[in-house]
């Protein structure tokens, strides 16, 4: 076996694929979909579903990659489901009141397509239902449909996803079936546009082979852009990973957001770079990525066998079982957790009591949701299982750390807010109704969409919607000729390190930028502060990063990455500039305006790159219900889903 | 507390990553290839790697060249390969009781390969007159006797006269093939089959002479005549059941009942035949009993039907076709009726081997039955016949051999196959006359003793020692799949004969698989251990999302360790049992005293 020789630059590890950086590659689609994560496949599906012609960019392997790459537990908002109780338009429009930078449009979206999503994928072969009627008699099932709920088992609107597990293998395979190009391993690193003009049409993208370091030029009508949020920004540390952080895939860097916003898109809410608000914290983890709603609503008990309260939303005590998923409760553990273990109150270590639950729950919970879960299926289900855990008899430890509300969590409140850049609710592109972003020919799904909040579905949907946009839109445009200039521009940029000397890791360099981003944009900002920040950023990428070194095209795949966080944190730097008070909603703090929320302050600021400067904007937080749209989510969805637009093959 | 609580830690902090164990490990690099982080990546070429099935199998058949052919449909050339190691693939592919496949890395994903069908696909498929035996090496001069024209005196002919030797080849009965083509019934293997592969072996140059049987004066001149001799004259005779009633009119030896169906087409029966004994032998009785009109057939034999010696799928046909078994009966004698066979009384056996595993079957007396027989087929077991050897050669039974070179005390004299082995089987037997083929090379040239004593007493290659290497088998080897068929696919079994029409006829009962069907089966092949495990580059980068551990055809290759996990809390032991491991039992927890009580700590 080779042996692997870690010295600062010198002795790189054998690399077993064939490198050729530089080499071009070419490739024509209609519609081009960068990053192959839910939101992706199902935008692929659709839109070769319309007889477009579709080419996959995917940094990993498709069949297993993105946050749902190694299994999904349940599926929400699926109100079109026939056991559902809620109306549909009364829950958009109080999501649409009560949180409100989310974008209600992305998130009426969602609620009107979750179900045949859950549908389509249900005939590509996930059988998600209770088939083998292994819960006859429990209070989630439908014995008619054989459908099982999760969480509000009234309601009725979240669905269990038995086979989960197996989602990205199963949209592969169709996607494969539908005849869509895959090229796993390539990064896509930048936009096409008509001319090399920045702010102009997009008409493609191009990449570099993560394995091999050829570059890839891609022409397309269309493009979706779904790479997904971006993470990294102020935590850098692979110890990390495992311990329940919110850093659903690696991989999600925040290209897509990058490479949009030097192509001139507009993009929101990077100031809002956080986890989201559970409302309760403390949590019990019990695996990697956020598998806390997978255990819902298991009891938990302390090292003395007491019980942690249930309480609903106004803070009453649940006193049993069935009552944590009664109607519109919202359960959670109590959020005095932490002050409880404080006070004596309750005895560390915490268990996940799953004996003392129903039979049905426990099946469900062990045996259904944590067996599918993908951040919980190998490192929880398989491990503990074959190390002989069994659900009926053993509890299951979970460690309590008190800043655990949707964040990497360990360590001093600096950070708290670290984690996830995006994804949540956060920074991402602003869309109109058709999905598209401020430049023409350029869409965007999934966690790209700035405020969106919709987890799987959220990427399924508007994946679905963004793929028929882009196809329809393909059908109405030529093929264009990328610019040589640009091209070339791109490929100085991408392989400026190779070949060169350089003494400095792509870790050291990510920890660099993640201490800037500590320090001068941490919790509480700071004119001050921020613009120090910007001094700092823009000093480390004229020393460290032009200082890196680069062994392997992975390393480069790497450091490539350092490059596109240290753009996204200088975008989160300016908007956080521009926002000029504090908010509570969106859990950021402007020392120097302090007044939280004020009613001028409460829109979205947009950013966009021109001629080299950030210009900033603003938008409504109900823009999608003005000018140039309809007044309510139900007329524009109708007038733009595009649902009854068949093009030409029918696939 | 409601239940106890085990101190079970929490995957949430775990210190490892990712563990491959390079044993079980098949580098189909299926993890690498999903793996979202390169944590590890693709690796070099292995020297000296073999597959499961390679290693399983005794004549040491490259099964990886052949399912490679088969995939892209060259079924010649997957015969003229498998040739190279097995001069008898016809014979293996219907009657082989493949050990390959019971190793195939490919059965904890969905199922094994089909190795078996898929080398009588090569057979079937193989344009015959395209298959070109290996050039001859040179012309030695030197005569090589070989007595026992079955599968290990024929095969060791065979590569001798590859390897330029004059051998003539002495077979007793009237036709060559052995126990495949002398006992094995046709609707398991058809004559044909057999001899179209002696004929092979013929047109090399080697003399057969049939109905030539060896005795000690024979012997004594072949030792006289010939450079070296091979001994492969097996165990063609039927143990005797040394019971009273035995000499009555209507029982037989199974041996002597196969080949007279086989031979002179003379077999007859009763209409109520007993077989006796639970080997191929006795099933291949028993169905051919079918076959010549009897109507009942019963099989009577020690050991349980678990333990039973016949493969079970001979059983489970055995059992479709209407043959009544019966396990765990020894016989207590033969019941006669003017001279002839009425009856069988049997008596229950209670154990067949002894403490020390050795043959010794314990009977209940009290416990007792008569079946009706007019026919009683006594397959019991196979004895050898040394009436013909040199003293020194006998060791018991068999002829004594070297395990490494097979050569028996007397200089030149080699022996191989059933006669010189207790493990019995016809792969086991082609092996040893290949292996015989090269200690006799060796011997005849002078050459190096080293080149065998390489390949220790595992399978040797042929086609290594042909090219002037050691007899140790190398792992040349073609490209692994490139993007390998991960399924589940189910596995292409051949099609059989319906039940009701399989005993009215001698005709062949499967029928093989058809060529897409053999193209198919081939293609799920991994070709495993062609590269090392793969690279771990980056355990730093891991994720811990399973996906590798999730997506692996060969279970237990790649793991995910959580030291925590192994330190403290439950294993299972292999039986089952469950054990602690690290902390006998969780500490106590400690208790806060109530508010007012810790001043008086």
């Amino acid at each position: 076996m080779s042996v692997f020789k870690e010295t600062t630059g010198q002795g790189a590890p054998e690399w077993p694929y064939p490198v050729s950086y530089g080499k071009e590659n070419e490739f024509s689609a209609d519609v081009l979909i960068i990053g192959g994560g839910i939101a992706g496949c199902h935008a692929a599906i659709n839109a070769a579903k319309r007889g477009a012609k579709v080419a996959v960019v995917e940094k990993g392997a498709t069949v297993h990659s993105g946050c749902s790459g190694a299994g999904v537990d349940h599926w929400g908002a699926a109100y079109g489901n026939p056991c559902c109780t809620s109306d549909l338009e009364r829950a958009a429009e109080s999501s649409a009141n009560s949180r409100s930078y989310i974008n209600g449009m992305v998130s009426y979206i969602i609620m009107r397509e979750s179900w045949d999503s859950l549908l389509d994928v249900e005939k590509m072969g996930m059988k998600f239902r209770d088939e083998d009627d292994e819960f006859v008699g429990a209070p989630f099932r439908d014995d008619k449909t054989k459908i099982m709920f999760a969480y509000d088992y009234t309601s009725r609107t979240n669905v269990r996803v038995r086979h989960g597990a197996k989602v990205k293998p199963i949209l592969h395979r169709e996607m494969l079936r539908l005849g869509v190009k895959i090229f796993d391993r390539v990064m896509a690193t930048g936009l096409l546009t008509e001319g090399g003009k920045h702010g102009g049409r997009v008409i493609g993208a191009m990449g570099v082979n993560v394995r091999t370091g050829e570059f890839y030029i891609f022409r397309s009508k269309a493009t979706v852009l779904s790479s997904a949020q971006y993470s990294g920004i102020w935590v850098f540390n692979t110890e990390l990973a495992g311990s329940s952080v919110h850093l659903d895939e690696p991989n999600n860097v925040g290209e897509g957001s990058a490479m949009a916003w030097r192509a001139g898109a507009e993009l929101t809410l990077m100031e809002r770079s956080k986890g989201p608000v559970h409302g309760s914290f403390g949590w019990p983890r019990f695996g990697v990525g956020s598998p806390t709603n997978t255990w819902f609503p298991c009891t938990i008990v302390d090292a003395n066998g007491k019980e942690v309260p249930w309480v609903d939303r106004e803070g009453n005590i649940l006193q049993t079982v069935a009552e944590r998923t009664a109607h519109r409760v919202q359960a959670s553990p109590t959020p005095d957790m932490v002050d409880m273990i404080a006070r004596g109150e309750l005895v560390l270590p915490l268990y996940a009591d799953l004996p003392s639950m129903p039979e049905y729950e426990r099946r469900a919970i062990w045996g259904l949701m944590i067996a599918n879960e993908g951040k919980t299926r190998v490192p929880v289900y398989e491990v503990y299982g074959q190390a002989g855990f069994d659900p009926n008899k053993d509890m299951l430890q979970t460690p309590i750390t008190e800043y655990e509300v949707g964040g990497e969590g360990l360590g001093p409140p600096l950070w708290r807010s670290a984690s996830a850049g995006g994804g949540w609710g956060s920074g991402g592109l602003v869309v109109d109704w058709d999905l598209r972003t401020t430049l023409p020919g350029l869409y965007a799904a999934g966690n790209q969409i700035a405020g969106q909040n919709g987890g799987h579905p959220g990427a399924a949907t508007t994946g679905r919607y963004a793929g028929r946009k882009a196809a329809a839109y393909a059908s109405t445009v030529d093929q264009s000729i990328p610019d040589r200039k640009q091209i070339d521009a791109e490929k100085a940029r991408v392989y400026q390190r190779i070949g060169q000397k350089g003494d400095v890791g792509w870790k050291e360099l990510n920890m660099g930028v993640a201490r800037v981003m500590q320090i001068y944009c941490g919790a509480y900002k700071s004119e001050r502060m921020l613009q120090t920040g910007l001094w700092w950023l823009d000093s480390v990428r004229h020393s460290e990063a032009s200082k890196t070194y680069v062994r392997n095209p992975h390393e480069l795949e790497r450091y490539l990455e350092c490059l596109t966080r240290m753009t996204l944190s200088e975008v989160i730097i300016h908007a956080s500039l521009a926002r000029k008070a504090s908010s509570n909603v969106l859990d950021f703090h402007r020392v120097d305006y302090p007044t939280m929320d004020p009613r001028d302050w409460r829109k979205y600021i947009t950013l966009k790159l021109q001629d080299d400067k950030v210009v900033t904007g603003d938008l409504p937080l109900n823009y999608p219900l003005q000018a140039p749209f309809a007044s309510t989510f139900k007329e524009n969805y109708e007038a733009h889903a595009g649902l009854n637009d068949t093009r030409t093959n029918n696939r | 507390m409601k239940n106890e609580a085990y101190l079970v830690p929490n995957p949430a902090t775990p210190c490892q990553a990712i563990r491959i164990d390079p044993e079980i490990c098949i580098s189909c690099y299926r993890c690498a290839d999903q793996c979202r982080a390169d944590v590890m990546t693709r690796n070099v070429p292995m020297a000296g790697g073999i597959s499961k099935c390679e290693l399983a199998c005794p004549a040491g058949e490259p099964i990886r060249w052949t399912t490679y052919y088969i995939d892209k449909g060259r079924f010649s050339d997957a015969l003229e390969s498998i040739k190279t190691e097995n001069p008898f693939p016809g014979v293996c592919g219907r009657v082989c009781f493949h050990p390959c496949e019971e190793k195939c890395a490919r059965i904890p994903l969905d199922q094994g390969i089909g190795t078996n069908a898929l080398e009588r696909a090569a057979f079937d498929f193989a344009d015959a007159g395209a298959v070109k035996p290996p050039e001859k090496r040179r012309t030695t001069g030197k005569k090589v006797a070989v007595i026992g024209g079955g599968p290990a005196g024929l095969t060791c002919a065979y590569y001798l006269a590859l390897l330029g030797h004059k051998v003539t080849v002495f077979e007793a009965q009237p036709v060559a093939g052995g126990i495949p083509r002398v006992n094995i019934p046709e609707y398991r293997l058809p004559a044909a089959v057999v001899d179209r592969e002696v004929k092979e072996i013929a047109s090399l140059g080697v003399d057969i002479k049939v109905n030539s049987p060896v005795n000690a004066e024979a012997f004594a001149r072949i030792k006289k005549e010939y450079d070296a001799c091979f001994v492969a004259t097996g165990a063609p005779v039927s143990a005797k059941l040394g019971v009273p009633g035995e000499e009555l009119t209507g029982v037989i030896g199974a041996l002597e009942f196969l080949r007279k169906a086989r031979l002179s087409n003379s077999a007859t029966v009763g209409k109520n035949v007993v077989v006796i004994g639970g080997g191929n032998v006795a099933t291949d009785s028993a169905r051919l009993a079918r076959r010549l009109g009897s109507q009942e057939v019963t099989m009577a034999c020690l050991e349980s039907k678990a333990t039973m010696p016949a493969y079970k799928s001979e059983v489970d046909l055995a059992e479709a076709e209407g043959i009544h078994v019966n396990p765990c009966w020894g016989v207590k004698r033969i019941i006669g009726q003017d001279g002839k066979v009425a009856g069988v009384e049997l008596k229950e056996c209670t154990s067949v081997l002894d403490k020390e595993g050795r043959f010794s079957p314990s009977y209940n007396e009290n416990v007792s039955c008569v079946i009706a027989a007019d026919t009683v087929v006594a397959a019991i077991g196979q004895m050898t016949d040394l009436s013909f050897a040199d003293p020194e050669m006998r060791g018991g039974p068999r002829v004594k051999v070297d395990a490494e070179t097979l050569e028996t005390p007397v200089p030149g004299v080699y022996a191989g196959g059933d006669v010189g082995s207790s493990i019995r089987s016809i792969v086991q037997a082609i092996a040893s006359g290949k292996r015989a083929a090269i200690s006799i090379d060796i011997f005849l040239t002078r050459g190096d003793k080293g080149r065998l004593a390489a390949a220790g007493i595992a399978a040797t290659s042929m086609q290594s020692y042909m090219a002037g290497g050691s007899a140790a088998p190398q792992n040349h080897v073609p490209e692994q799949p490139q993007y390998a068929d991960f399924g589940p696919t189910a596995r292409q079994d051949p099609t059989l004969t319906p039940v009701e029409q399989r005993v009215k006829s001698l005709d062949e009962v499967s029928q093989g698989l058809s060529k897409e069907e053999a193209i198919a089966e081939a293609t799920r092949c991994f070709r495993c251990s062609q590269y090392e495990p793969p690279l771990v580059l980056y355990p730093d980068e891991c994720w811990f999302c399973g996906t590798c551990v999730e997506e692996c055809p060969a279970k237990g290759a790649i793991r995910m360790e959580h030291p925590l996990n192994q330190r403290v809390g439950w294993k299972r032991k292999e039986t089952g049992e469950l054990y602690r491991v690290g902390q006998k039992n969780p500490p106590e927890p400690y208790t806060v005293p109530p508010v007012g009580e810790s001043a008086k700590v």
